[in-house]
């Protein structure tokens, strides 16, 4: 099924409701990602870029429309389905990092490959080789409160790619680093990206990521206004 | 019966028996009575002393009163600890539920947590009051300077040195209450677990 799209979204809506009034989030979006894009979503605050990646991310539910992962409808999968597919399929990287604070680096890293079952030795191999691609090695056991924002963010990134997922969602990567940091994780990424053929999705403000990225998706008014490819 | 206990004539008009367990009381009395045949009438001892039977009758319902009392308290402070541990936590819950944990997993983490809770406290608990059970069973406590040197309920003198015992059946039921309590409690807190929603603890933007 080569050329089909890993992210597939139809004339999607969702629609909040905040006390009497409806806020519609995104009005009918449509939108096709490819495996192995690197790919920024950007577009003023309320635009929809936000609620985008949640409802690709399974986190958030359409109002109408319809979303598929590598062709499978999100709609029709029940809570555990969903769950699974978070866990072994899709990436987060948050703004705020929101790793565990209670966890060190090796263990936020570990976690996802821990819900997964994998065994012991696998997981120590495969963790150890992911903070060692994040410039982290030596920093294991270093709880998120003893790291600088940069460093946590690099964790987060660990983490998204540690189940080999099909496509890592990143909302606001670099909202919270400068930008020397910034340049750094987008570099990290992008060369997850080439080297293992991990699709990227972000949500931006940053210049920095729009320029780095090889499509630019502008999102106005929770629909697309524009989209370039590079 | 004074023959073979070696009284006179008017020198015993009854004799008690002493047991290791007042509650085998009736049972003893009841087996003792049908072996003296007629001639004897053997009784249980709250028969016998039936002031002093309602006496400790009224303290025994006041004591269960209070029990029941302090075990609603503990569940209730047992629910709050664990409600308050997941409140705290509703941030990572909506992390843990993002990244592919299932509410169902939650859920089961939470009650983890329960039996943790419950093991630690049996355990705890077991530590903390060893040490004044044995001394309160072994000297216990001489109330003397209390009562002003003999203590008397319903004719029946009462040694001042109060000592406690914990029946074998009733420490594994307060045990198994703790246990059960605990588990019951952590119920609610587990379920809300699950039902965090990332999209609205973690807040991506």
């Amino acid at each position: 099924m080569a050329g089909d799209p890993i992210i597939s979204l139809t004339d999607v809506t969702r629609v909040y409701r905040q006390g009497s009034v409806d806020i519609h989030a995104l009005r009918g979006l449509t939108l096709e990602i490819e495996p192995g894009e690197f790919t920024a979503v950007c577009g003023p605050s309320g635009s929809g870029k936000t609620t985008t990646l949640n409802l690709i991310g399974a986190l958030d539910s359409v109002t109408s429309g319809s979303i598929a992962l590598e062709g499978r409808e999100l709609g029709n999968l029940n809570k555990k389905e969903l769950s699974a597919l978070r866990r072994d399929r899709i990436g987060f990287v948050f703004q705020a990092y929101n790793l565990m604070p209670v966890l060190t680096a090796y263990e936020n890293a570990e976690m996802v490959l821990w819900v997964q079952g994998v065994d012991a030795a696998t997981r120590r191999e495969r963790v150890m080789d992911l903070l060692d691609q994040v410039g982290l090695k030596g920093l294991e056991d270093r709880r998120p409160s003893e790291l600088s924002g940069g460093q946590q963010q690099r964790v987060a990134i660990a983490r998204a790619i540690a189940s080999n997922p099909a496509v890592v969602l990143a909302d606001e990567p670099t909202a919270n680093v400068d930008s020397e940091t910034a340049e750094t994780l987008l570099g990290l990424m992008e060369t997850l990206n080439r080297d293992q053929g991990v699709t990227f999705l972000f949500s931006t403000h940053d210049p920095q990521v729009m320029e780095r990225a090889r499509r630019v998706v502008r999102l106005v008014d929770g629909g697309v206004a524009s989209d370039e490819r590079r | 019966m004074r023959d073979l206990l070696g009284y006179g004539e008017d020198e015993a008009t009854m004799v008690a028996v002493f047991l290791h367990d007042q509650r085998q009381s009736g049972r003893v009395a009841g087996r003792l009575d049908r072996e003296l045949g007629g001639a004897l009438a053997a009784v249980p001892w709250n028969t016998s002393q039936p002031q002093l039977a309602a006496f400790i009758a009224l303290k025994v319902g006041g004591a269960v009163f209070m029990e029941l009392l302090i075990a609603v308290l503990v569940a209730a402070g047992i629910f709050n600890t664990l409600f308050v541990s997941v409140m705290e936590r509703l941030r990572e819950f909506g992390i843990m539920l993002a990244i592919g944990w299932s509410p169902g997993r939650l859920f089961r983490l939470v009650m983890m947590e329960s039996v943790w809770l419950a093991a630690l406290g049996l355990v705890g608990a077991f530590l903390l009051t060893l040490g004044p059970y044995l001394y309160l069973s072994s000297t216990g406590l001489d109330l003397t300077a209390v009562y002003g040197g003999t203590v008397e309920v319903a004719g029946v003198g009462l040694d001042p040195v109060l000592k406690i015992g914990i029946f074998p059946r009733n420490a594994v039921m307060i045990a198994l209450f703790a246990v059960v309590a605990t588990l019951a409690s952590g119920i609610y807190p587990a379920w809300r677990a699950g039902r965090v929603e990332p999209v609205e603890t973690i807040r991506v933007v």
